[in-house]
């Protein structure tokens, strides 16, 4: 794939499909789906694979409602939708990670369920201050290398694996840059420019993310006095939010999404060797609520990051059904409070309605712009 | 229906109970208190002279009296009403003080939680340190998708020797020579009696039903490793065996033989489960109970601790958790089997759905997958229950003729 012309449209058009249609037009046999952001890209990479991450953007298939519980995320809802009706038939293999309960059933029950998808799970630690992890996360990171060698016949060399640490160092460069301009960009183009990274094979989203940075630079800012908001929450699969925000007069000046930048403060260490780097990338990123992570608490970040921005309300988006999140959410929600810093809890699922979401935001936006 | 065989060793099981609550809420005593989850390898801290006190099985004590209060008391702090009911309900109890049921749980000096049952637990963990300002050792046992392999086994080890030195630490307690051993020995008897007291359900008609089960599982979570465990289930083991030997059963004219799948309904134990003793249906073998089945093997004892809190049932596959099913029905001669798919458990019940139609069809038994709670009786719809039991028993007359 070439760039386009207009890099924005690229990232966005990425975001507006299912499954991105590119995959449909790659080797056969190169591509994998991953289903959260601990999965570790690089080495995936350096097998030669092109990583995509899975969402369900609407409502999840109906079949996923014969094989799960009514009270599963849509998160995991949507992907064993998409195992068992057969859209993942052109990837080779999909990754779960290990981040909470629902998403580690998951995998038992695609294997049991939706047998002609090539399941590969990776058990990262939940520990990841524990002294022992880093020692444990690397023998799994081999682990995985040896199960991608024997079912796919993927091999991975020290080399590649560098090659892949650089290459998605520079993208999470690109994406900072990015996150770094947003107040040249409206909310929704952000979002897609930066939930654009898991959904593009990774050079062509370099080179689409570096012309839009670019371009961002020499441009005037635009999103002038709206207020200011800070998008937190697991993950954010549809352009709902952050397009009614644009609708409603805010703008975003910063996020906490599993698929916004989460993940992209803590880059690899190029030297030395890559196994470490990427096991130390991956236990030092930002955490993720499902993480034991004492030192590194969701509401301090959140505060953090809301000074830094000048941000003057949070908006924390939380999948129904998603414990870990729900969890933190108490802790950082008083951590935000003590900072004095407004905030609004919204619910959602894959699909729900705009018109809740709509209300609820237009208040709080008027609340931190000081009224109606 | 006639009466329910009440077992005479339930007596001593409320002492024991009781005994065991009086403890952690007596604060005279030096040894420091640490609330721990039930999938945390105990044994060690039996040989530091540590107190262990269970927060799941006291919100299971609470559901059983009616803990929606509790549940609401937490939901007030922020907690969703998605999550866990024990969670909510220790949450809620803590910060209810004295006022919660049997006059609280008192507070922890140390909290210990392993993620062998959940990710869940340690969450909930996390809440109650903050919320009791005690210090938190998390022990991560990495899920078993396939089997054990060995570097997960070293890292839970080596996380076993540092919560020693935590404990030495944080508790100032130390690790007395063969106390660990002594532990472990403990361990292994009363997981042993344990599994031999299932094991008489076996027979027909069974000893025990599900509730009995449920009932007399408390001291295998909460004083597992100590000498009064033993002493209690060997008392359990001579009258179960003695109800095999004579034809006694749990419930009066035992009709059919039923797996149980998941956590008891506590706020509905005799109700729910008479629905199906005054049908003839006895609940002879569970997954439930039987998460505690797994043996410390002899030698290293932290290697061993390691693969045996690793390997527990709730830690593994939905395969392996369906081969475990499917066994117990076989040995045990089911005749069907019920999956409460509860609420509050995700790793439990998220499989169930998909597993219910693989176990019908290796065993060719039918089976009824029910949506409630195990203490949250807001997801309880009595209408509904009775109504998919009894279309349920209906199925059982029919194939039985
Ligand atoms: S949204 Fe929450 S519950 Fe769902 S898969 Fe993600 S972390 Fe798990
Ligand atoms: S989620 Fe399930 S296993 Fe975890 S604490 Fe709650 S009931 Fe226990």
């Amino acid at each position: 794939m070439s760039a386009s012309p207009d890099p924005l449209a690229t990232l966005r058009g990425v975001c507006e499909e299912k499954l991105p249609a590119w995959i449909r037009d790659a080797p056969k046999g190169s591509t994998i789906g991953v289903a959260c952001s601990y999965a570790p890209l690089e080495l995936l990479h350096a097998a030669g694979l092109l990583p995509v991450r899975l969402r369900c953007p609407g409502p999840p298939p109906a079949d996923s409602d014969t094989w799960l519980p009514p009270f599963t995320c849509s998160v995991v809802r949507g992907l064993l939708g998409m195992a068992v009706d057969g859209s993942l038939v052109d990837l080779a293999a999909v990754l779960l990670p290990h981040t909470c309960d629902s998403m580690q059933e998951l995998a038992g029950i695609c294997r049991l369920v939706a047998p002609g998808v090539e399941v590969f799970t990776f058990v990262e630690p939940l520990a990841v201050e524990s002294p022992y992890a880093q020692a444990y996360l690397q023998q799994e990171l081999r682990g995985l290398a040896d199960r991608l060698r024997e079912r796919l016949g993927r091999r991975i060399t020290d080399e590649g694996l560098r090659e892949s640490l650089a290459l998605y160092n520079r993208i999470r460069q690109a994406r900072a840059r990015i996150d770094g301009l947003r107040n040249r960009l409206p909310a929704l183009d952000a979002w897609a420019a930066l939930a654009a990274a898991w959904l593009l094979p990774p050079e062509d989203y370099l080179e689409a993310a570096e012309q839009l940075a670019n371009t961002l630079q020499d441009a005037e800012p635009r999103m002038g006095d709206r207020p200011r908001l800070l998008l937190a929450g697991s993950v954010i699969d549809e352009p709902l939010i952050p397009a009614l925000i644009d609708e409603l007069g805010g703008q975003v000046v910063g996020d906490d999404l599993c698929n916004g930048m989460r993940d992209a403060d803590t880059l690899a260490s190029e030297s030395g060797d890559p196994w470490t780097a990427l096991a130390v990338r991956l236990l030092r990123r930002g955490a993720c609520p499902a993480k034991h992570a004492p030192s590194r608490p969701l509401g301090q970040r959140l505060a953090d990051l809301a000074a830094r921005t000048r941000a003057q309300g949070v908006v924390q988006v939380m999948v129904k059904f998603c414990d870990p999140h729900a969890f933190e959410v108490v802790p950082a929600t008083q951590t935000l409070s003590s900072a004095g810093c407004p905030q609004l809890l919204l619910e959602v699922e894959a699909g729900s309605g705009r018109g809740q979401v709509r209300t609820r935001l237009q208040a709080f936006l008027e609340l931190v712009s000081g009224g109606p | 229906m006639g009466r329910y065989a009440r077992l005479e060793s339930a007596l001593e099981l409320g002492r024991l109970m009781e005994r065991h609550y009086a403890e952690a809420l007596d604060r005279r005593h030096l040894r420091p208190v640490a609330w721990v989850n039930a999938g945390a390898p105990v044994e060690l801290l039996r040989a530091m002279d540590v107190l262990a006190v269970y927060p799941e099985n006291y919100a299971a004590m609470c559901g059983v009296r009616g803990a929606l209060w509790l549940c609401e008391v937490a939901e007030g702090a922020g907690y969703s009403r998605d999550l866990c009911s024990y969670a909510r309900i220790s949450l809620g109890a803590s910060l209810s003080g004295p006022s919660a049921p049997y006059e609280g749980l008192g507070r922890p000096d140390l909290l210990i939680c392993c993620n062998n049952s959940c990710g869940t637990i340690v969450k909930w963990f996390e809440a109650l340190g903050r919320l009791f300002e005690a210090p938190l050792f998390v022990i991560d046992t990495p899920y078993v998708h396939d089997g054990l392999p060995g570097h997960a086994a070293a890292y839970v080890a080596a996380q076993l020797q540092e919560l020693i030195h935590w404990l030495e630490r944080v508790a100032a307690r130390r690790l007395h020579p063969g106390a660990l051993e002594e532990a472990l020995r403990l361990s292994r008897e009363v997981t042993l009696l344990w599994r031999e007291i299932r094991s008489y359900c076996r027979t027909r008609p069974s000893p025990l039903n599900a509730p009995d089960l449920f009932t007399h599982m408390a001291p295998i979570v909460v004083l597992r490793g100590t000498a009064e465990a033993v002493a209690y289930y060997r008392r359990l083991r001579d009258e179960v065996r003695q109800r095999a030997q004579r034809g006694v059963g749990a419930i009066p004219n035992e009709r059919y033989r039923l797996l149980w799948d998941n956590i008891a309904i506590w706020s509905h134990l005799s109700r729910f489960y008479y629905l199906f003793a005054a049908h003839g249906a006895c609940f002879v073998t569970d997954t439930y109970t039987g998460a505690w089945d797994a043996v410390p093997e002899e030698g290293d004892p932290i290697e061993s601790l390691a693969r045996v809190y690793t390997t527990i049932y709730l830690n593994r596959s939905l395969r392996f958790r369906l081969g475990q099913m499917e066994q117990l029905m076989q040995d045990y001669a089911c005749d069907g089997f019920v999956m409460h798919n509860n609420r509050s458990c995700k790793a439990f019940s998220l499989g169930q759905p998909s597993a219910r139609r693989r176990l019908a069809d290796a065993t060719g038994a039918p089976g009824l997958l029910l949506e409630a709670d195990m203490c949250d009786t807001r997801a309880y719809a009595e209408g509904q229950v009775r109504a998919r039991v009894e279309a349920f028993l209906e199925t059982l007359a029919g194939r039985a003729g």
